[in-house]
């Protein structure tokens, strides 16, 4: 049985079925819950982490589950939970909160590593903010993953100048793409101004880094996301870290170019291959596309190459393997359906089915389809092929 | 002009006429809707009733007539067909010189309708709306409906 989650009545969300795949894609406009339900899924999975970090850190909630969602969460986020008719399903048993969030867990093992979609924060004049930097209204995802990328780069990446890139991290093909589709003729070293480190991006020898400020927007998304990927991909021969099983990745594609995400959604398949369940909520079709292809060349047992093709990849060994167990890979899509509150699986993807939340990707391929009906009626009545 | 005369005047489709959306086959006749049902003009199943005088050719499906809010006659060209490969778009281009063709000859009564051309998928779909395939039929005049359409203004 693959592990759910089960949610009811929880902020926009009325109901939720949550069957997890190893790769899992939430879908859905703004504000209709997908964030709450990744983070639920940290919460209900690393419980004890959770109540250690904010202890650690001097916050404490007394027993109150409301108290403790406004850590958790971030300010005002406790009314996502209403007493008596709120409920969790973990693997359908019920997963109460009261109990859990009054009781200090024992395991503090971490499972489930989190980025989230407002990575671009963690990051302060081009460095990461300790867990303490930030208010204890802000949300616990992100003090949490600017912590981990803060210990990272004094731990094992601050000691040396280059970060990116850097020989025993990531495979030398995702390397290439990543220096074609975004750092270009840069390279991202530690610097110190005034003996504070810093990230800066520099060319060759001889002229003047760039600070954090002036990086691209999608530079600036991308270098977190990148540190986290450094994280959970260590060196040598460990595949995975630690005790983590689960990464979630909000909004991989922010602030980036199609190519430059394409790069990005490779580093997902790796992540599959090194044992992840990686579970991604998106607003580009591009990551349904991804899901699309492994599910189609899945099924038709396509050759790991035709995978490759489809990120213009080199077709190397390494790679060829990463490929081929992402095509064996089980895959879920689930649209959250903001109005009614209600989650949809669109797993399908057809863009046939009568079901139109399924046809229509969420909605994603909706102006698609209207620009092409808008388009095609222009032509069929004034187009050369068809004068009236 | 009259729908239903222009049908009924065209050789071949002398009696291929049907009121509303019978003259779509059973299984078809779930792909399609309209918005008010009492706006249909009628429809013609052209790929049946040319079967005889021009076999071996690529046949369009159906024409359906609709009356515009403006009163005018609107004239949907409907083909229900396979959409799951990647040959599918070359055979709905195909389809559409035949229906091009045939309009400039015998069907020329149904020439001067404005009209929509519209592909709905049989079963699977292998493309979606913003597949660069289907941007090609888009440019040709055809939209891809999925595997349901509704008639509306």
């Amino acid at each position: 049985m693959p592990p759910s989650l089960e949610l009811r009545n929880i902020g926009q969300i009325q109901e939720a079925n949550l069957s997890f795949g190893d790769l899992t894609v939430l879908v859905g406009p703004q504000a209709s819950g997908k964030s709450i339900a990744l983070q639920w899924l940290k919460l209900v999975l690393d419980t004890g982490l959770v109540q250690a970090q904010l202890s650690q850190y001097g916050l404490d909630w007394g027993k109150s589950v409301s108290k403790f969602l406004d850590l958790y969460f971030g300010e005002g986020m406790h009314t996502v939970w209403q007493e008596g008719l709120s409920e969790v399903l973990w693997d359908h048993q019920p997963w109460d909160a009261n109990k859990k969030i009054s009781r200090k867990a024992v395991s503090k093992k971490e499972s489930v590593f989190l980025v989230p979609a407002q990575r671009v924060l963690t990051l302060r004049d081009g460095w990461p903010r300790p867990f303490s930097d930030f208010s204890a209204g802000d949300p616990f995802a992100v003090r949490s993953f600017s912590e981990k990328l803060r210990l990272l780069m004094e731990q094992e990446l601050g000691a040396g100048d280059a970060v990116f890139p850097k020989s025993n991290r990531l495979k030398s093909e995702y390397r290439k793409l990543l220096e074609k589709t975004i750092f270009q003729q840069f390279r991202l070293k530690v610097d110190a101004l005034r003996s504070q480190k810093r990230l800066v991006l520099g060319q060759t020898a001889g002229t003047a880094p760039l600070p954090y400020m002036v990086w691209s927007a999608g530079q600036r998304e991308f270098v977190p996301l990148l540190l986290g990927l450094y994280w959970l991909m260590p060196p040598a021969k460990v595949s995975r870290r630690n005790d983590v099983q689960w990464v979630i990745i909000e909004e991989p594609e922010m602030g980036m170019h199609p190519r430059a995400i394409t790069a990005v959604l490779l580093l997902v398949l790796e992540l599959l291959d090194r044992g992840y369940r990686v579970c991604i909520s998106t607003h580009v079709p591009q990551v349904l596309d991804l899901v699309w292809v492994i599910q189609k060349l899945g099924r038709t047992q396509a050759k790991p190459e035709k995978l490759l093709q489809v990120f213009e990849a080199p077709n190397t060994q390494g790679l060829r393997t990463v490929a081929a167990n992402a095509l064996r890979k089980e895959c879920k899509v689930y649209f959250f359906d903001g109005d009614s509150g209600q989650v949809h699986d669109i797993t399908g993807l057809d863009p046939a089915s009568l079901d139109k939340t399924e046809s229509s990707w969420g909605g994603m391929l909706d102006f698609s389809g209207r620009a092409n009906e808008a388009v095609a009626t222009a032509m069929a009545n004034t187009g050369t092929l068809f004068p009236l | 002009m009259s729908f239903q005369n222009d049908v009924e005047q065209t050789a071949g489709l002398e009696h291929a006429y049907r009121p509303g959306k019978q003259a779509l086959r059973p299984a078809d006749q779930n792909k399609v809707d309209a918005i008010a049902t009492r706006r249909l003009a009628g429809s013609a199943d052209i790929d049946a009733a040319l079967e005889n005088l021009r076999p071996n050719e690529n046949r369009w499906d159906y024409v359906v007539g609709w009356a515009t809010k403006e009163k005018s006659e609107f004239l949907y060209w409907i083909e229900v067909h396979s959409a799951s490969g990647a040959g599918a778009v070359r055979e709905i281009l195909d389809k559409l010189t035949w229906l091009k063709g045939w309009l400039d000859g015998e069907g020329n009564r149904l020439r001067n309708y404005r009209r929509k051309i519209v592909w709905i998928a049989s079963g699977k779909s292998a493309f979606q709306q913003n597949s660069p395939q289907l941007k090609r039929l888009v440019a040709a005049g055809v939209y891809f409906a999925g595997g349901h359409y509704t008639i509306a203004d």
